[in-house]
């Protein structure tokens, strides 16, 4: 089982993107923020790989229904889903991790946290945004938009991130 | 068989990642990103009150825009009645102007209970490029949700089937095309505008021109490009391009843009032809749905035309 906040956050990212930042698209479409994709990165690593394509499978679903998009945003979370366990592996600690370990900076360091969070959002928009150009002649002006914006998803992931995440004890 | 299944249960990740993700694909590209049918249907109305409530939000910061336009707007409506009653009180034996019959059951235009004004003006005729009239209902509606980032760029009003929307209307802005109604539900309608790279329409330049297609090719939310038009066709920048009425969405004749610039295609046979668009899509606020009445007749006349066999 997931815990509660993992769900917590999932879902609070997810509607957060549905309800505000899907509408706050600046400069024609080059800064795009996309912070539904910290839903799916923050869920606990080391679980099985399929929770990780069903997660982004809901998560796509619930951008779908809120943008009216028709399946543009299952195909990019179901396939985030599906690279998620691969992006945990290629940064994982030789001994591996254990189930439900956190991918905060808190927990991994601000550098592994940056790492993950930045091959997380450029995976996301580079599909999104390839998929949504629709043809070869518009894919090299469409992954511009992909990466400019992954610079605004990432500043806003930050400050959320220091924001709220939890603070280790002292003594 | 049995290698089959242990292959596939060695491997049930990526067989269960192609499978949902081709659903998902094969849902995206079903109509290049908006497709019909009850999910969007259950979208529009699910979503229509928040964004609603967003559109509003945005308004205020657009309001000194908004502003601006409306005092364009009521300039060119004081010139055009001006200009009308110039015209009915010429005495001169020359000039004949009958106003269109306006039918005495159209809703006088009185603020709704969020404030918006709306109109329906039904029994209108337009005449069309070559004098043909041709019946028209409009209804007037507000833009709440526009796209400006996509290829498939889409606009969603503030009105639906119970303010007499339909899919298939043409939505004008100020006098020019901007798109069709593509889905719609009680309260709200998606729309489908010129700059959607998925869509092609039905234009000509000029009254006379020969019919070709308009086709967005998703750069700049300015500009389209008229293609597939002879190269025996004498252009020059600044002649307008209008709606052939083919498709039904528009009366013939509704303006599009100018030309500004030309081209030939890749086969060398036909121009291509770089037109500036009449709307501004960027500040669109307040639109007209254009109904243009005969159009389920027609269609059901077109569908009668023997197939090939």
């Amino acid at each position: 089982m997931f815990p509660v906040y993992a769900f917590l956050r999932f879902f609070t990212a997810g509607i957060l993107q549905a309800l505000f930042f899907q509408h706050l698209v600046l400069a024609n479409g080059w800064l795009t923020p996309s912070i539904h994709v910290y839903g799916l990165a923050m869920l606990p690593l080391g679980r099985r790989p399929w929770v990780y394509l069903v997660a982004g499978g809901a998560m796509g679903l619930l951008q779908d229904f809120a943008a009216a998009s028709n399946g543009l945003y299952t195909a990019t979370c179901l396939a985030v889903g599906f690279l998620q366990p691969s992006i945990g592996r290629l940064l994982a600690p030789r001994e591996g991790y254990e189930a439900n370990t956190e991918p905060t900076a808190a927990a991994q360091g601000w550098t592994w946290f940056a790492v993950y969070m930045v091959l997380m959002v450029a995976a996301h928009n580079l599909i999104l945004f390839g998929l949504e150009a629709g043809r070869w002649g518009l894919l090299l002006r469409a992954e511009g938009k992909a990466l400019t914006s992954v610079a605004l998803t990432l500043g806003l992931v930050a400050l959320v991130h220091l924001l709220f995440q939890p603070r280790p004890r002292t003594r | 068989m049995r290698n089959l299944l242990l292959l596939i249960a060695r491997h049930h990740r990526l067989v269960l990642f192609v499978v949902l993700e081709a659903l998902a694909l094969g849902w995206y590209a079903s109509a290049n990103g908006h497709a019909r049918g009850a999910w969007i249907r259950m979208s529009l109305t699910a979503n229509g009150a928040w964004m609603e409530r967003v559109a509003r939000v945005k308004h205020i910061g657009d309001l000194a825009s908004s502003n601006d336009a409306l005092l364009k707007e009521n300039a060119e409506l004081r010139a055009a009645v001006l200009a009308r009653d110039a015209v009915l009180s010429d005495t001169s034996g020359w000039v004949v102007w009958e106003p269109p019959p306006v039918d005495t059951t159209a809703r006088a235009a009185v603020p709704d209970s969020a404030g918006v004004v709306r109109t329906a003006v039904s029994g209108q005729r337009a005449r069309g490029a070559r004098g043909i009239e041709v019946p028209l209902n409009v209804y007037s509606a507000r833009v709440i949700r526009a796209s400006d980032d996509r290829s498939a760029n889409y606009l969603i009003l503030d009105a639906g089937t119970e303010d007499g929307l339909a899919a298939g209307q043409g939505v004008m802005a100020l006098g020019a095309a901007v798109g069709r109604v593509h889905e719609v539900t009680g309260h709200y309608a998606l729309v489908l505008p010129l700059v959607h790279t998925g869509i092609e329409w039905s234009a000509r330049v000029g009254a006379d021109g020969p019919a070709a297609r308009l086709v967005w090719d998703g750069k700049s939310l300015g500009f389209t490009q008229l293609r597939d038009v002879p190269r025996s066709t004498v252009v020059a920048a600044g002649d307008t391009v209008l709606a052939t009425g083919f498709q039904g969405f528009f009366p013939a004749g509704t303006p599009i843009g100018t030309v500004i610039d030309e081209g030939v295609d890749r086969t060398g046979e036909f121009k291509v032809l770089k037109v500036k668009l009449f709307a501004d899509y960027r500040n669109l606020r307040y639109v007209e749905v254009i109904d243009v009445g005969d159009r389920d007749a027609l269609d059901a006349l077109g569908r009668r035309t023997p197939q090939p066999e």
